[in-house]
């Protein structure tokens, strides 16, 4: 995990985007039990409300759950989940800025098009 | 349940150190005193302790005045700048001290501590370095039995890893046990992100008082050309500015206007806790901002 | 008592009755050392010198009315330690009136432990005659022949006397640490002089040369009265009647006390 503590998003927010980008990439594997409010608090020097705020963030959207006086575990099917969200927010996050920039940068429709076929062709 | 500090005012020598304060300290919560050096930090904690009485207005500990009061002032622990210990004693004697005077002391945490940061408990007070003095009383500070606890200039002396180490365990402490801490430090981003609650002291009165994350969220980076960042920005509460060349970025406190659009050459970011205390007390320097 | 009464009562005990040791120790040292580090240097011996007179010559109830003087003026670094610690004011107060009352109480105790236990004998005298060479001299007989009897009326006394020098030393030490450094140096010279000069002032009223209209007769008899002069019968020394000094330093004590609980309340902690 790491945080951009001078990025202009606020940390529990920050914490949330980290645990999911860790679910995402399977660094925190389905079933198993992710860092305590308090390791990750004590690690990054944030207050444990903020933690805690930020992990309440992905119990609501059913990426980890609690279990009593264990700690907090990614859920079955969660990375699933994110890849859904993210499929969602492409379009938004990702699109509308390439298509943005490109205008300013007066390349076509066409052009993109083929910067994109590029992309895939080359990676 | 609470700390209510009730129109504090505080006059030395006819001269106006804190006037009419008003701020309550709630249970369990992380708090960031701030302010610049002379704006009367310790004035305030001094008070809020009994260590000295202010001239008008009233401390409160969950309702009852902490004025000559030894149950009160038994749920507090100031941990202080200046040392009001004996140079003679020990620190191994002060623990015990400590420890009749507030009925109990967790001695088992206490020696753990003094093991990790490296604190002789054979050594006399008075031979211990400014950074020793400083761990020998954040390890009271942490080990006494108090709801309470403020810590003025804490980490005085440390270097960084003592720093690093203290802060892991103010939140192991604090999670184990919640508790209220009161953190005064000009090393505002080391804690920025460890407190809940911000005070910003200056110019004898509380000039921000609220949840960090409230704050943060109104206060602005508002850069780009200086005529489109002015045009934008006029009629804000602008709080102090910065020029690069012809890039003008300017900090802004408070609420943007939403119907106003958004130039496509300014760029609004947030400001971080430290530069949102600097352009705040900057500001105030003009009006006067007294030393003692 | 409250526990943190108990607590700090205790603290000032051992720490007064500690410190207070060691002061009489190196006194002790200072008296009696010296001397005999001086005969072993330069072979000079001093005639009649000897550990024995010395000791009895030694003026240790005056000795300890000034150590409880002197040790209860000391007050800014307990109310350091105290209020670091989350002790009140007032508990700060009364833990040293406990304090004072004890440590008078053990004062008096070896004193006269030291004075009919050990200088009366080895100067060949009798409890009585002892008795009529201490400061009870003017009441040694007040409560008849017993001797024993008056014995114990004068520790009873004396240990009245300690605790009002005690209370004094308080009183004074605790004005003073209301102040800042130069304004105490200046107040640890004046007071004394406007000591002498009241001292003066009483001496010259009491004075058979003092001229008349200023001889209030009132005053003096006033004094009398404080110090159980006779009102009847002749005013020989050992009838003097020792309830009314005694009842004036009670009051005299409770002005102090006072005083002091007054200037305890005012303690704060200085830049």
């Amino acid at each position: 995990m790491q945080f951009n503590f001078n990025s202009t998003e606020p940390i529990y927010r920050q914490v949330a985007d980290q645990i999911e980008e860790a679910i995402f990439t399977r660094t925190f594997a389905e079933g198993e039990q992710i860092p305590s409010t308090t390791e990750v608090s004590k690690e990054f020097h944030i207050n444990p409300a903020t933690v805690l705020k930020g992990m309440n963030i992905l119990v609501d959207a059913q990426l980890i759950e609690k279990r009593r006086g264990v700690g907090m575990f990614v859920i079955a099917g969660a990375q699933a989940r994110v890849v859904e969200k993210r499929r969602n927010q492409f379009y938004d996050d990702y699109v509308k800025k390439l298509v943005s920039e490109a205008r300013k940068l007066h390349l076509t429709q066409a052009e993109l098009s083929s910067l994109i076929e590029r992309g895939f062709s080359e990676q | 349940m609470s700390i209510q500090i009730q129109a504090i005012q505080q006059v030395f020598h006819k001269h106006v150190v804190l006037d009419n304060l008003n701020l309550t300290i709630e249970p369990n919560k992380i708090y960031g005193l701030l302010g610049r050096n002379g704006a009367g930090k310790s004035t305030l904690l001094n008070i809020i302790s009994n260590r000295i009485q202010p001239t008008s207005g009233r401390v409160e500990i969950d309702g009852e005045s902490v004025h000559d009061n030894d149950r009160a002032l038994g749920k507090l622990f100031l941990m202080s700048e200046v040392d009001l210990y004996s140079e003679r004693s020990k620190v191994a004697q002060l623990f015990k001290l400590t420890a009749q005077f507030y009925g109990d002391f967790d001695f088992d945490y206490a020696a753990r501590l003094a093991k990790a940061f490296g604190l002789d408990t054979n050594a006399r007070f008075g031979k211990l370095s400014t950074g020793y003095r400083s761990i020998f009383k954040l390890i009271l500070a942490l080990c006494v039995p108090v709801n309470y606890v403020f810590l003025d200039e804490p980490v005085l002396g440390l270097d960084a890893n003592h720093r690093d180490l203290f802060y892991q365990e103010l939140i192991e402490t604090y999670s184990e046990r919640p508790r209220t801490f009161v953190i005064s430090t000009h090393l505002i981003e080391e804690i920025a992100n460890l407190i809940e609650h911000v005070f910003v002291l200056d110019n004898h009165h509380i000039v921000v008082n609220g949840e960090v994350s409230d704050i943060l969220a109104k206060a602005y980076l508002i850069s780009g050309p200086q005529t489109d960042v002015q045009q934008y920005t006029d009629g804000l509460n602008v709080i102090g500015e910065d020029h690069l060349g012809s890039i003008t970025a300017e900090y802004v406190y408070g609420a943007l206007d939403n119907n106003r659009p958004i130039p496509d050459t300014v760029q609004i970011e947030h400001l971080d806790l430290q530069k949102l205390f600097v352009s705040l007390t900057n500001t105030k320097e003009a009006s006067g901002n007294h030393e003692h | 008592m409250n526990t943190k009464l108990n607590v700090t009562t205790r603290y000032l005990l051992t720490d007064q009755l500690k410190t207070m040791g060691q002061s009489f120790l190196w006194l002790l040292a200072v008296f009696f050392g010296l001397p005999f580090i001086y005969r072993i240097l330069t072979g000079f011996r001093f005639e009649n010198y000897s550990i024995v007179s010395a000791l009895n010559n030694l003026g240790l109830g005056i000795m300890f009315a000034l150590f409880m003087f002197v040790f209860q003026s000391l007050t800014y670094d307990y109310f350091k330690l105290f209020i670091q610690n989350g002790i009140s004011r007032t508990t700060y107060w009364l833990s040293r009136i406990y304090a004072i009352i004890i440590i008078s109480f053990i004062g008096e105790l070896l004193c006269a432990l030291y004075s009919y236990g050990f200088s009366a004998p080895t100067r060949g005298m009798t409890t009585h005659q002892m008795l009529d060479q201490t400061a009870y001299m003017l009441y040694a007989d007040w409560l008849g022949s017993n001797v024993w009897l008056n014995l114990l009326a004068s520790m009873f006394f004396m240990w009245i006397f300690y605790i009002g020098c005690g209370l004094l030393g308080m009183a004074v030490g605790s004005l003073l640490a209301l102040f800042n450094k130069h304004t105490q140096r200046i107040l640890i010279m004046v007071i004394p002089i406007l000591g002498v000069f009241a001292l003066g002032m009483l001496i010259s009223l009491t004075s058979p040369n003092t001229p008349k209209f200023m001889q209030s007769s009132g005053f003096e008899n006033f004094l009398k009265f404080m110090i159980g002069y006779p009102l009847h019968g002749q005013a020989l020394s050992g009838n003097f009647n020792p309830i009314m000094p005694i009842v004036s330093m009670i009051v005299g004590c409770g002005i102090t006390g006072g005083l002091s609980l007054i200037f305890y309340k005012r303690l704060h902690l200085k830049n």
